[in-house]
């Protein structure tokens, strides 16, 4: 059957008329074959994408060395990238997966520019912060740089700033380091991510001095460092389950005195100069000229403690060490725990894959982060690798669910830029005229509790640990799905799909989703039925998981509409579904 | 939001059919509280972050305040800038006007030394820990969930408001709207082994699964609850399937009463960041027939950070003034509404912070705090429990830093206010943990 069915791919990819292809693609009874028959139609209709990425796709075809069902190329789609679009489908079809991510790691990282450091106005845009957002989404939803990005994502929901309280003069560099070192060494990650500005603001390493007499050092980089960015409370085991002592009780980590001997590791920063020297004393920040905006804090020796300090495991820093020399060594100390491989292995595959993955699972995740294979410990592709390549990563990716406790809630921001890179959207929004993204995009996920670069608190916007309601099943995401979230979802979606993205009555036009009568969903609405048309977006949207009852309720609601409303209802209706807001 | 009221009010009706509320059970509901009842309702002002508490009330003179200023430096609060709080050696930070007449008027109280606890701790138990030491301390998160939870255990979990639903919601509310409300972020408040709360917007709102494609509308809102009905075996579908029917069954009916809404006379200051929750707050309140509610439990989540680990001088005054602004005007609101004698409210934060200054200017994560109550039915005037010694390697003094063991569970506060509310003494051991290794359950604040 997969055969006949593969067979009529190449042939339907021959016609051009969406008619045709759905009639033939009807003969298709193997799921994978459905969903080739649907999404091939896509590839045919430029409308979607450009010509010529449009015919790259065509070209490459269904071949004998294709490895992967669309199916499957959907799903690693949703792990690997701010979701599939029609045409990563295809090539993801096409190449594999594991060639997917290979050439994934090899896209240099796109780099958001800097922010002008002294005006708010730039055409449009009235705040700091909205260039930047503008920038941050436009790659989100258009860039080539996919699963770097999205990795980068995930770990500012570990590493958090929030442009609330720092800069948003700062959150280019930050996010630009993050992005760099999405496939670098996690070691790395930590001091750059400790040295940034905009940490060094948030959580006050930025001018944190060797205590006077009868004071203590700023524990706040200090304690986070450890509870929230790289081991947690309690030590873990290499499964990611607690390590108990001989009472049944849970190991702390670390003590309060651990804290402030940290803390006073992590004194004599200061921020950079605007051409990134180091200043002889102390740059303050201040708002008309943030100081050393695109730089990593530079050593001030005299304001750095040198006390000698015990860190972790026994380990002591001796008195007399530089600033540069301490952080280093407390940095080290951190990443050589034992909790750390299980506490970032855990995040990881929650983020990308997974709220519950086994302990098997994260066992093998956190063998990867202390060893790449060859000697490495911290090797961001090889964890990567290990979470997305994993066997229980990869379980259902020709459908079926293996795990009751499988897939994850799509946090609002992954879920909005999905929808929006799934339905072909385009953007004619320039520099200096960008405030759509920020007054939009953002604001809006704001009312869904996740504005983009600002979190509520430095734990971010939820917890790995929330739980559903009288289980034991983990549901991070689920923390700010609420009675007051998920109206707030389906209004904003609704804004987007029919309203022409009203805010107060005020309409946009520079970013549009191709939901047109003259659309090739509009094509397919008008040309061929109703349930050819919810096949097709099952098969981009859900990777061909929906439900025949789903299928008929949707088919049923749309009948007899006029193509246009026929499109944006059906894509309403899958997209604020909460069969859509999971990943399965 | 404000763009569409006409039209979205032309859409309530279908969907308060959709969603299967039927007149007749509004009737009911009507019915239910048009009847002879009593009305209680408790309202948690969450300050995320952890209060400085350490500023807010303290010793007014002697070596205590000695003590004080001396290891707090720069961010001491001048003596002159303290309200002698009447029946104590205390002062009240003098950005407090409203709070401090509250107290005099006998309607707030102030609790003292206030932190999770398994059961009573002294200094030299802790240090030995020859007793159990609650976990997590001095974690922002977990403590949050403790202290959402009304107890010692942190982590995710049913709360003292989700089992007082439990119990209570059955015959003190109708099947409308939940028992407890969230304006803001919460993890455990509300949640119950059955209950979960309802989440509301600010400025009491009008939240709707809004359609605007004409005639199509019916058939998508339609298909939009069928899909919640169609199970492929995934807990995590099934989950959030329940989020969304409840999200559609109570914001349609929520929709349905808030034209009945008459506003306040009081003023809710547009600049303070916590007038548009106290509003949807207020408002429901006012509703509480049309609701059917003779029980209400709030939480407003303070929007503001009061994790000071620096320049706390420049920071902490500005959270002092919003805090006092609100209360005022909760005050004010209650009154208006005659239902001073019925509301209680009380505060919760992660934990205080150390009286030891640091080197950015701040202080950093701590475990006992001062807390207060404010509400007609307080017991006011007082300062309960017992004030720590401020002498650093003190009495109370854990590390040297100032971080005060508890003297008062939170437990035992959490009871008290239960037991005012109505929940039976029997239950209250099972709803707070560590409660019965406390000689008493009731402070008698409220």
């Amino acid at each position: 059957m997969t055969y006949v069915c593969r067979y009529s791919m190449r042939f339907m990819r021959s016609l051009t008329r969406a008619a045709s292809l759905f009639t033939v693609g009807l003969a298709c009874v193997h799921a994978d074959a459905q969903l080739a028959t649907t999404l091939s139609t896509v590839s045919t209709q430029p409308a979607a994408q450009t010509a010529s990425q449009t015919n790259a796709v065509v070209s490459t075809g269904w071949d004998s060395t294709t490895t992967t069902s669309l199916q499957a190329a959907g799903r690693i789609l949703n792990q690997a990238s701010f979701g599939p679009t029609i045409n990563d489908v295809f090539a993801v079809e096409s190449s594999g997966i594991a060639s997917y991510l290979d050439a994934q790691f090899k896209q240099p990282a796109y780099i958001i520019p800097a922010a002008n450091p002294q005006t708010v106005t730039t055409g449009d845009c009235q705040s700091f912060s909205c260039d930047t957002e503008y920038y941050w989404w436009n790659d989100v939803i258009f860039g080539s740089d996919q699963l770097r990005q999205r990795v980068a994502f995930e770990l500012s929901k570990l590493f958090v700033v929030s442009i609330d309280t720092v800069d948003p003069r700062y959150l280019p560099n930050y996010l630009n380091l993050l992005s760099q070192d999405a496939f670098g060494n996690w070691f790395n990650l930590m001091q750059d991510v400790a040295l940034s500005p905009a940490m060094g603001t948030y959580l006050n390493m930025a001018n944190s001095t060797t205590p006077t007499a009868g004071q203590s050092a700023n524990e706040n980089f200090a304690r986070e460092m450890m509870q929230l960015f790289s081991i947690g409370v309690y030590a873990l085991n290499q499964d990611g389950s607690l390590k108990l002592d001989g009472n049944g009780n849970p190991i702390a980590n670390y003590t309060s005195a651990q804290v402030q001997n940290f803390a006073l590791a992590y004194t004599g920063w200061t921020f950079a100069n605007n051409d990134c020297s180091a200043p002889s004393s102390a740059n303050y920040y201040w708002y008309n000229l943030p100081p050393g905006q695109s730089c990593p804090m530079t050593v001030l020796p005299y304001a750095h403690s040198t006390v000698s300090k015990t860190l972790l495991r026994g380990t002591v820093l001796p008195a007399g060490q530089s600033a540069q020399q301490d952080l280093t060594g407390a940095l080290t100390n951190i990443f050589n725990d034992p909790s750390m491989p299980p506490f970032v292995a855990q995040h990881l595959i929650q983020s990308l894959v997974k709220s519950n993955p086994s302990p098997a699972y994260i066992s093998r995740v956190a063998a990867a982060f202390t060893d790449n294979g060859s000697g490495v410990r911290g090797d961001m592709k090889a964890i990567i690798t290990a979470i997305l390549m994993d066997p229980e990563a990869r379980a259902d990716d020709n459908g079926g669910i293996s795990d009751a406790n499988g897939g994850k809630l799509r946090d609002p921001i992954l879920w909005w830029a999905s929808v929006m890179r799934a339905m072909g959207a385009t953007s004619t929004a320039t520099v200096p005229n960008v405030a759509f993204f920020e007054q939009r995009f953002d604001l809006w996920l704001a009312d869904l509790d996740e504005r983009p670069h600002v979190t509520p608190s430095v734990f971010s916007y939820y917890s790995p640990s929330f739980q559903l309601q009288g289980t034991s099943t983990y549901a991070p995401e689920f923390q700010n799905e609420n009675t007051l979230t998920i109206s707030q979802m389906a209004e904003h979606m609704q804004d987007a799909i029919t309203d022409n993205w009203s805010e107060n009555g005020v309409t946009a036009t520079e970013f549009a989703m191709n939901l047109t009568a003259n659309s090739f969903w509009g094509e397919a609405a008008r040309t061929a039925t109703p349930t050819n048309l919810v096949n097709a977006l099952d098969a981009l949207l859900l990777h061909g998981t929906m439900t025949q009852g789903m299928q008929q309720a949707i088919v049923t609601s749309i009948q007899g509409l006029d193509p246009a409303t026929m499109v944006r209802c059906a894509v309403y209706l899958i997209v604020t579904s909460p069969q859509y807001r999971l990943m399965m | 939001m404000q763009r569409r009221n006409f039209l979205k009010t032309a859409s309530w009706a279908g969907l308060a059919q959709l969603s299967g509320i039927s007149p007749l059970r509004t009737m009911s509901a009507l019915a239910q509280a048009t009847s002879p009842n009593d009305y209680k309702a408790i309202v948690c002002l969450f300050m995320r972050g952890g209060n400085d508490s350490n500023n807010m009330i303290v010793p007014i003179g002697g070596s205590q305040y000695s003590a004080y200023s001396q290891v707090r430096g720069s961010n001491a609060i001048a003596q002159n800038q303290l309200l002698a709080l009447a029946n104590s050696s205390l002062g009240l930070n003098a950005a407090f006007p409203n709070l401090n007449r509250a107290y005099i008027a006998g309607d707030a109280a102030f609790i003292a030394n206030v932190g999770p606890l398994v059961q009573p701790t002294t200094k030299a138990q802790y240090l030995a820990t020859s007793v159990q030491i609650p976990q997590q301390l001095m974690a922002h998160d977990n403590q949050q969930n403790a202290w959402e939870s009304g107890a010692y255990v942190p982590g995710v979990g049913t709360s003292w408001s989700g089992l007082t639903s439990d119990l209570m919601a059955a015959s003190y509310n109708s099947a409308n709207m939940p028992m407890v409300t969230i304006v803001g972020n919460a993890t455990n408040f509300g949640r119950g082994v059955a209950s979960t709360p309802f989440n509301a917007g600010p400025n009491a709102q009008q939240e709707s699964f809004w359609c605007n494609e004409g005639n199509a509308c019916n058939a998508r809102m339609t298909a939009a609850q069928q899909l919640l009905t169609f199970n492929n075996g995934a807990n995590l579908l099934q989950a959030d399937q329940q989020i969304y029917q409840s999200a559609y069954k109570y914001n349609a009916f929520y929709n349905s009463v808030l034209g009945s809404a008459s506003g306040f006379s009081t003023s809710f200051p547009s600049s303070n960041p916590l007038s548009s929750a106290l509003y949807t707050v207020a408002t429901m309140m006012q509703l509480r027939n049309q609701i059917g509610a003779r029980r209400q439990i709030f939480l407003i989540d303070v929007p503001n950070s009061f994790d000071t680990h620096a320049d706390q001088a420049d920071i902490q005054p500005g959270l002092y003034a919003m805090i006092d602004q609100f209360i005022g005007t909760f005050v004010s609101v209650m009154q208006e509404m005659g239902l001073y004698n019925d509301v209680t409210l009380f505060t919760a934060s992660d934990f205080s912070r150390t009286l030891q200054m640091n080197s950015a200017g701040g202080s950093d994560h701590a475990w006992g705090g001062h807390h207060f109550v404010v509400g007609g039915a307080v017991k006011g005037g007082k300062v309960y429990g017992t004030f720590p010694s401020l002498t650093l390697n003190g009495a109370d003094d854990i590390d040297g830093t100032g971080r005060f063991v508890p003297t008062t569970a939170l437990s035992q506060y959490t009871a008290t206010l239960a037991s005012w509310f109505g929940v039976p003494s029997s239950q209250l051991g099972a709803m707070l943990p560590g409660l019965s290794n406390f000689s008493t359950a009731n402070l008698g604040f409220v």
